[in-house]
């Protein structure tokens, strides 16, 4: 048993999952909610405000009703959180000739699809063993949502894949690094697309926010919860707001790319380059949520199993054709 | 070492005699069941020993892995039993299987009038099973299968009076394609003039086609692969949830994919657009079931469709024919044995405790059940395919191999879409199973419940367990049992030889790296962080847990309101109308449509019509020995 | 630890807002107070929608016999440390509606009130007025309600 590779891998989970991961979550967090505010000509909130969401939500009391199973109420949260942990620690591979940690196996892609879900199931375990009837409805919605993204969300994260002809991420990066990211071609930029439209979807934002409707059901699978365990959820959340992003970044807009360690120029250049990427897209996940109210469920449906299936089967479509800016 | 003939002996032997045991002990209940797990136990014990002595003696992994062991002498002529890594595979679990059904009915029976025969009916499945398995001609191979159908529709019969009209449908269709096997058998035979499986290779390309639709579709009807898969939902709701664990959970699943898998092996070589449309038939089998079993309010013929869906996996793996596909599907076939049989056996426990079995009535069962719960939970998890449990290696290897083959076939990506797609459904049907029956509040009449004896609780927990074990250390199945199957089938693996059991590494095989055991450990930290976490606030929050009479939030409502999950998919059911709407007028029954208008006569008078399909099916079976023979 | 933990709830205070039998001025007056024109935001003060999510419940109304029960029921569904604003002068006093015949009293006589906002209704700027009042109270408890 190599000692030192155990300790590496800790070392490397514990900087990347529990460091890392979090505050750039709850940084995310902070831009959407201070380019809200902005959008609204508000001021909004300062750069400590979730920091001090969490640390109050930790400070406060847990409450768990009568009617709720109370080991499944209170193991939903954390796993929320270890699963979206556990996507970005997989998903952080870095192209040759800078190879960070040999952390990509070949699956990893259809491994970190289903990690991406599992915050969402986490939370509908959750809700559904609290025993609440908002709960339970907004349990109905998420699933429903989910079955409603599954199939564009599978076909356009294909794409990719079909192209480069392999199932693993630094695969992937490597061929971006080679022939540029595959948002530069057509059916890259229609799986782009439709890849966005289920971002907003995974990370329950306007216009998909149906589970979390205040006005409607209260707070979905979160009615129940109050203080740690909501703040591991407020938690996952913000992590899934990275991971997300990073996730389309790697699969479509060419990843943590850092070409060499050595070139201070380059290294400076990749390092903006990939910050901006992911700036990027977490403004256009805020712009979109800004701009939009909430659609019913069934227009959800419709609009994932009409729009973005019939986008992303063109897409698929175009990958197969051989020429270069397909 | 005891000698390899005596194990398969006693491996057969043990639950044949136990069963007439049984069967004298008619109605001491518990006798009988003690009977019965020794006698299956005995059984299991032999089927372990078996894989321990081709694994440790080297046989598992030499080009043929067989052992070829008896030779019976009958009406002049030998039938011939092998043993093959192959068959070992399915064996082992079918002993497994039964041994832990065995136990299970000895206290679960007592719902269903306490009938002694149905231990018998269970030993003398396991038997006959095994022998068909173990069958290289094709007279004993026909007769044991249909042994499985008789117990199988007996089993079913036991439920009472409501299963009666069901277990006759079942009859009749698996007669009926079983009748259609036997011809493409006398088919082949005569056009061979061999009694032996293998002899399969020696056809001419037409009979081919022919003889391998006819076995395909018995196979199909048996594992329950669309259109033939009727009689599943059909014998749910009245049957016995312990026949619903052994056959539609793992008998039908061990034989009919081991024979799809054998079929295609020797068939498939000629045929090579056969593998797309056998591949075709999985993708439909996936989704159309997945589709159906989200708006049942019967929670066993929910489990049912399910069963059918998941054959739809192991059909496309095997269709899609490339090592890691097919190693993907048996994996699947030994991996859905393991959680469906756990999901009805928990299933069952519900309908125990409670008597009820419609969605709509349950509700709140985890606090009573605690057990159940835990073991319902994991195979829910496993059958959706979450990491890091045995449904997720499985449907990964099928995934990938999907997405990989794209290049020969772009249907296999089209494949890979909807396996993933059945999948995220099949979570959405078990999120609405779980929360209806098993959370939420609890209704006022079920206050008194606990939950299941003993008897009945080992063999969920010890099914759930293999789900964990064989989702973190995928190694052992694969390694020991499924890929030295591969070389039965002809298909070369990349490794030669075992892989170690270096649990902490990333497994240093090209194409199979997931660790699971790495990423429970990380999502252990996680968990262990989270409670860290809980504790902190419990040091600044003293009273931080409460829940004496804390009642939900309605708004400030005192009331305890269960939004049960009949209704959960509402929106689905309406988008998807026309499908449903369709299925509704029997528009997937076609087969058993064609069967009972073939049958209409038939169907009228329940008695002479077994008799007149069984008669017909003595008359072909003649034919094949008579052209057997005469050749 | 204690500092931190005082700083985090005084800087992210979340709403919840209960009408109990309101003529519903005080109500769009407090709604007026997260708008863009006031933006409560930046003092992180969101509004939830489950009591069990919120630290600072906000009444409006005279409290009814009807609504009594469910305010109290309320409260408790809310985890500690909670604090308890009464706006309006029907919350604070009864009002208008004093004597009424199905006054349950104002919502100091149903459950315990930290901060008491009168005005009929009150100006957001009143009521922003008091939720920093209610946040300095928080403060100098070292941690509110336990």
């Amino acid at each position: 048993m190599d000692w030192l590779y155990i300790v590496k891998l800790i070392v490397y989970v514990v900087l990347v999952g529990v460091v890392a991961a979090p505050n750039i979550g709850l940084f995310f967090t902070w831009m959407h909610r201070k380019l809200g505010a902005r959008m609204q000509w508000r001021i909004g909130p300062p750069l400590y405000q979730p920091w001090a969401d969490v640390v109050k939500l930790l400070s406060k009391e847990t409450i768990i009703p009568a009617t709720a199973h109370k080991t499944t109420f209170l193991v939903a949260p954390p796993l929320a959180v270890a699963s979206a942990v556990l996507a970005i620690v997989i998903m952080t591979p870095f192209a040759p000739p800078v190879q960070v940690y040999h952390i990509s196996f070949t699956g990893d892609v259809i491994v970190v699809l289903y990690l991406l879900t599992m915050p969402a199931i986490a939370a509908m375990i959750g809700g559904s063993a609290s025993g609440n009837p908002y709960a339970s409805v907004g349990v109905q919605r998420e699933m429903t949502l989910i079955f409603a993204y599954e199939l564009p969300f599978i076909m356009a994260a294909l794409v990719p894949i079909l192209k480069v002809g392999s199932l693993r991420l630094a695969d992937i990066i490597g061929y971006q690094l080679e022939h540029g990211p595959i948002l530069f071609s057509v059916s890259g930029f229609l799986a782009c697309v439709v890849l966005i439209m289920v971002m907003q979807a995974k990370l329950t934002l306007p216009p998909f926010d149906i589970p979390d409707a205040k006005t409607e059901i209260v707070a979905g699978p979160y009615t129940e919860y109050s203080g740690a365990s909501l703040a591991l959820f407020k938690l996952a959340h913000a992590v899934m707001l990275f991971a997300v992003p990073l996730f389309i970044s790697d699969l479509c807009l060419g990843g943590l790319i850092v070409r060499s360690l050595s070139d201070p120029v380059t290294l400076t250049l990749d390092i903006v380059l990939i910050v901006v990427k992911l700036v990027v897209l977490v403004l256009i996940a805020a712009f979109i949520r800004f701009f939009n109210p909430r659609i019913r469920i069934d227009q959800a449906f419709g609009m994932f199993w009409k729009t973005a299936t019939v986008i992303a089967v063109v897409a698929l479509a175009l990958s197969f054709v051989p020429l270069p800016y397909f | 070492m005891i000698d390899l003939s005596l194990i398969m002996l006693l491996m057969v032997l043990a639950p044949a005699i136990g069963g007439f045991i049984t069967l004298g002990l008619g109605r001491a209940r518990t006798a009988a069941g003690a009977v019965s797990s020794v006698a299956s136990f005995i059984s299991l014990l032999m089927a372990g020993m078996l894989v321990y002595k081709l694994n440790v003696e080297g046989i598992a992994w030499q080009a043929e892995p067989k052992v070829e062991v008896w030779r019976i002498g009958m009406a002049g002529m030998t039938w011939e039993f092998e043993v093959t890594m192959l068959n070992t595979l399915s064996i082992l679990f079918t002993a497994l299987l039964g041994f832990l059904i065995a136990l299970y009915s000895t206290r679960y029976i007592a719902k269903y009038d306490g009938k002694g025969y149905y231990h018998s009916l269970i030993l003398w499945s396991i038997s006959a099973a095994i022998v068909a398995m173990m069958s290289l001609n094709w007279i004993p191979f026909l007769v044991f299968w249909e042994i499985c159908t008789l117990t199988l529709f007996f089993m079913v019969r036991a439920g009472g009076s409501e299963a009666k009209m069901p277990a006759y449908r079942m009859l009749l269709l698996l007669a009926t394609t079983d009748l259609l096997m036997a011809i493409g058998v006398a088919l082949a035979v005569s056009q061979t003039g061999s009694l032996e499986i293998v002899a399969l290779t020696g056809l001419s390309p037409f009979m081919v086609g022919l003889v391998f639709t006819l076995m395909l579709i018995s196979a199909l009807a048996k594992a329950g692969g669309i259109p033939f898969h009727t009689w599943i939902p059909d014998i749910a709701p009245s049957s016995p949830s312990s026949t619903l664990a052994l056959f539609p959970g793992a008998y039908d699943k061990l034989l009919g994919i081991f024979k799809l898998a054998v079929i295609c092996h020797f068939l498939i070589v000629f045929a090579p657009s056969y593998s797309t449309a056998v591949t075709v038939i999985g993708m439909i089998t996936m989704l159309l079931a997945v589709l159906m079993a989200m708006i049942q309010h019967d929670i066993k013929k929910l489990l049912s469709f399910h069963a059918v869906s998941q054959v739809g996996y192991m059909i496309t793996g095997i269709g899609i024919g490339t090592p890691l596909a097919i190693a993907g599907g048996l994996f699947h076939m030994v991996n859905n044995v393991v959680f469906k049989s756990c999901l009805f056996l928990s299933a069952g426990a519900v309908i125990y405790v409670t008597g009820v079995k419609e969605v709509e009535r349950l509700g709140g069962l985890a606090k009573k059940m605690p057990v159940t719960f835990t073991c319902a939970l994991i195979a829910a998890l496993a059958i959706s395919g979450v990491p890091p449990l045995n449904g997720f290696a499985s449907k990964w290897m099928i995934y990938q191999a999907a997405f990989e083959a794209t290049s020969i076939s772009p249907v296999n990506a089209a494949a890979g879409i909807v396996a993933v797609l059945a999948s995220a459904l099949t979570l959405a049907s078990f999120i609405k199973y779980l929360h209806s029956v098993f959370l939420g509040p609890l209704p006022k009449e079920f206050e008194g419940v606990r939950d299941v004896p003993l008897s009945m609780k080992a063999p969920m927990v010890v099914l759930a367990a293999l789900c964990l074990v064989f989702g973190l250390f995928p190694q052992i199945p694969l390694n020991y049992l499924i890929l030295p199957s591969l070389n039965n089938l002809n298909i070369v693996w990349g490794v030669p030889q075992a892989l170690p059991l270096d649990w902490l590494y990333l497994a240093p095989s090209s194409w199979a790296s997931w660790s699971p055991v790495v990423a429970t450990f990380i999502a252990l930290f996680a968990l262990a962080l989270g409670s860290l976490l809980y504790t902190a606030g419990r040091r600044i929050q003293p009273f931080t847990f409460r829940a004496e009479g804390v009642k939900p939030f309605v708004s400030g409502e005192d009331l305890v309101v269960h939004y049960h999950g009949g209704h959960f998919y509402g929106p689905v059911k309406l988008s998807f109308k026309r499908f449903y709407e369709v299925a509704e007028m029997g528009g997937f029954s076609i087969a058993w449509r064609a069967v009972a208008s073939a049958f209409k006569p038939l169907l009228r008078s329940p008695r002479n019509g077994v008799f007149f399909v069984y008669a017909l099916w003595i008359i072909v079976l003649i034919i094949i020995l008579m052209v057997g023979v005469g050749t | 630890m204690t500092g931190l933990v005082t700083w985090a709830r005084l800087k992210s205070p979340w709403l919840f807002h209960f009408n109990s039998a309101s003529c519903n001025n005080c109500d769009i007056e407090l709604v007026d107070a997260i708008t863009p024109r006031f933006d409560v935001e930046r003092f992180g003060i969101l509004v939830e929608g489950s009591p069990r999510h919120a630290d600072i419940l906000v009444v409006t109304g005279f409290v009814n016999r009807q609504a009594a029960p469910r305010l109290r029921r309320i409260y408790e569904q809310m985890s500690n440390p909670k604090i308890v604003i009464a706006l309006g002068s029907c919350a604070t006093s009864g009002g208008i509606f004093a004597n009424s015949y199905n006054a349950a009293g104002p919502v100091d006589r149903v459950i315990p009130v930290d901060v008491y906002i009168p005005g009929c209704p009150p100006r957001p700027q009143a009521i922003i007025d008091g939720v920093v009042k209610a946040l300095m109270k928080l403060q100098s408890l070292g941690g509110g309600k336990k």
